[in-house]
């Protein structure tokens, strides 16, 4: 068997340049989703920004500081974004939808503050709309009115204390109006906005990574269709009929096979974890073989059971969608019912990824690796099968 | 060299596809099995080499039970399956390289089997881009890698245009008379007339048949 298993790998030599090419562009495809995914993650979370225009405001310093003080301690500026404007400017910014809905405040709002009454502030927003976003940013406005009035109250409440006091002069009064400003309004100690995590630990980020570099996996598997799929079996016929047993093909065939996918997947992982700054060790290393092993005779299994390459590639290509997208690699696993979510912890695909976010954490779940190298015998077993069952299938 | 096939018999699950199949021949002898599609023909050759086991039966080699003594029969038999039992992405010399070792094959290619069958000639050649004579001609001459004094062919030259059947026909005939036990599968004509015995597969039996050249006789017979 030393000639057929230096044979077989001769003919995967021949084929590993343009496998890695081919390697290297899924990768450049897959990395540049990832990024885009992330760069879109961002933009959304900048967009949840609700404008609100705020008109009357701009000859009043007081009301001026007042928005300052909104907009640079309370911690409502993470959601809500104060622009001043007139109000003509305002309502076509409202009908573009540039801003979410304005605030005038009445002429005389200064005076009547001053004798401590607070006019109504005329509030104009999209109030008849009758969706779930549009409620949310009418609840954000009146929200925004409550602090506009409530910060006003309260430091013309201070300024007139100051002056009741003697403490005549705008600077004392700014000063501490901004001090009131920063211990009473910065109120961003009083909840905390945390990224719900989606798979023990992971952000959505190293999630998807993960999910992908699954994906890739198994595209490269692809690659390796022509060279893999036996469109006849007389050559293992006649090795057979030379006393060169079937199961010790397949052992050799599984491992030329494995020999590629190590070089391209170790490749690939270092890139990948280059990409996420992470450091590769020799346990990721072991876990990225045990990968390698499952998925590497998860596809071998495919290959023999096509009888041409035509149907070898659409069984492989389907049955990746497939596989991947249960388990979660194309779409993050939690919007899955339970159901499928247990289902996909059990997949060698979802396994697969599995370990590969636990490589990205930098952990190692032993579970996971055993119940990967399972799959992988079992997978080689079902191959050998396969194969001497065609072998000896003579009919004729 | 006398071969003995005694009593062969092969089910498939409900269908018995071979029943007490027997025949004898000695060196220097061609053997032609005949039978329609899907009759047994490559069941048989397949049993004889090894492939598959039978249900009951002995192919006996000057006594050797060769169904049971896979060392000798590996030694003995040489097989051609019906396919191309070749490695398309690579050379005939890799091909030849899986089946002989670097110093027999310059032998071979010089004066010996390989030599006969012209293998030199496209030596270099990806398998991938020879013609089917070619393909034929280098798949007997993978199988030939132990100089087997019984070969078993399963329609060696179905599917090749007129020249490529007679060059293979012509290299038989040099292997039969060099005292060469042939059995071989066909629906040749040309190949009928290499035989010097010809069987019938039919509903599992296989009875001798008389080829005298009529064709029509034969088809009738089939």
């Amino acid at each position: 068997m030393k000639q057929y298993f230096s044979i077989q790998l001769k003919r995967l030599l021949r084929i590993i340049l343009p496998v890695l090419v081919v390697a290297a562009i899924l990768f450049s495809c897959l990395m540049a989703v990832h990024t885009a995914i992330r760069k879109m993650d961002e933009d959304s979370a900048e967009h949840t920004k609700f404008q609100v225009g705020i008109v009357g405001t701009a000859g009043d310093t007081y009301l001026q500081m007042g928005m300052t003080a909104l907009e640079s301690f309370d911690s409502s500026r993470f959601a809500v974004e104060l622009v001043e404007m007139e109000e003509a400017a305002a309502e076509e910014a409202m009908r573009r939808g540039d801003i979410s809905a304005f605030l005038v405040v009445p002429e005389g709002f200064m005076d009547a503050a001053f004798r401590g009454d607070i006019m109504p502030l005329k509030f104009v927003s999209t109030a008849g709309a009758i969706n779930l976003v549009s409620m949310l940013k009418d609840e954000l406005s009146r929200i925004i009115e409550v602090l506009l009035i409530e910060s006003q109250k309260g430091i013309y409440g201070a300024g007139n204390a100051m002056i009741a006091q003697g403490l005549s002069g705008s600077k004392v009064i700014n000063d501490i109006s901004i001090e009131y400003a920063m211990f009473i309004f910065d109120r961003s100690n009083m909840y905390r906005v945390a990224e719900k995590e989606i798979f023990n630990g992971l952000g959505l980020d190293g999630y998807l990574l993960s999910g992908l570099c699954v994906v890739l996996f198994m595209l490269i598997c692809l690659t390796f269709a022509p060279v893999m799929i036996r469109r006849d079996q007389s050559l293992s016929r006649m090795l057979a009929a030379r006393r060169r047993p079937v199961i010790l093909q397949v052992l050799c065939d599984l491992a030329v096979y494995l020999i590629g996918l190590t070089t391209v997947a170790v490749i690939v992982l270092l890139c990948a974890m280059a990409w996420v700054n992470c450091r590769p060790s020799i346990s990721a290393l072991w876990q990225g073989l045990a990968i390698v092993w499952a998925l590497g005779t998860m596809s071998f299994f495919m290959y023999e059971l096509a009888s041409d390459l035509v149907s070898g590639v659409l069984l492989q290509f389907f049955g990746t969608l497939a596989l991947c997208f249960i388990c979660g690699c194309l779409y993050p696993i939690t919007f899955f019912p339970d159901s499928v979510q247990k289902i996909a912890a059990f997949l060698p695909v979802g396994l697969a990824r599995m370990q590969l976010a636990d490589c990205i954490l930098l952990k190692h779940t032993l579970q996971t690796t055993l119940a990967l190298l399972g799959y992988g015998c079992l997978f080689a077993l079902c191959a050998a099968l396969v194969r001497k069952y065609k072998v000896a299938g003579v009919r004729g | 060299m006398q071969i003995e096939i005694k009593h062969i018999a092969k089910k498939f699950k409900k269908k018995q596809v071979l029943q007490d199949i027997c025949l004898e021949a000695t060196g220097g002898q061609c053997i032609g099995v005949l039978g329609a599609n899907g009759s047994g023909k490559s069941t048989l050759l397949s049993i004889l080499a090894g492939i598959q086991g039978c249900d009951s039966g002995s192919f006996l080699c000057d006594g050797t039970d060769l169904l049971k003594d896979s060392r000798r029969r590996a030694e003995l038999v040489g097989y051609v399956p019906q396919g191309t039992p070749l490695i398309e992405e690579l050379t005939a010399k890799d091909n030849l390289l899986l089946w002989y070792d670097k110093k027999t094959m310059q032998q071979e290619l010089e004066d010996g089997v390989l030599g006969i069958l012209g293998i030199g000639e496209f030596l270099n050649v990806t398998v991938s881009k020879m013609s089917g004579g070619m393909k034929k001609r280098l798949s007997i001459g993978c199988a030939m890698s132990k100089h087997p004094p019984v070969l078993l062919l399963d329609e060696p030259t179905a599917a090749l245009d007129l020249s490529c059947k007679q060059s293979i026909a012509s290299y038989l005939r040099h292997y039969k008379q060099s005292g060469g036990l042939l059995l071989l599968t066909t629906h040749d004509v040309m190949e009928l007339d290499l035989c010097d015995a010809w069987y019938i597969i039919q509903n599992g039996v296989m009875v001798p048949f008389a080829f005298d050249g009529n064709v029509q006789k034969l088809v009738e017979s089939l």
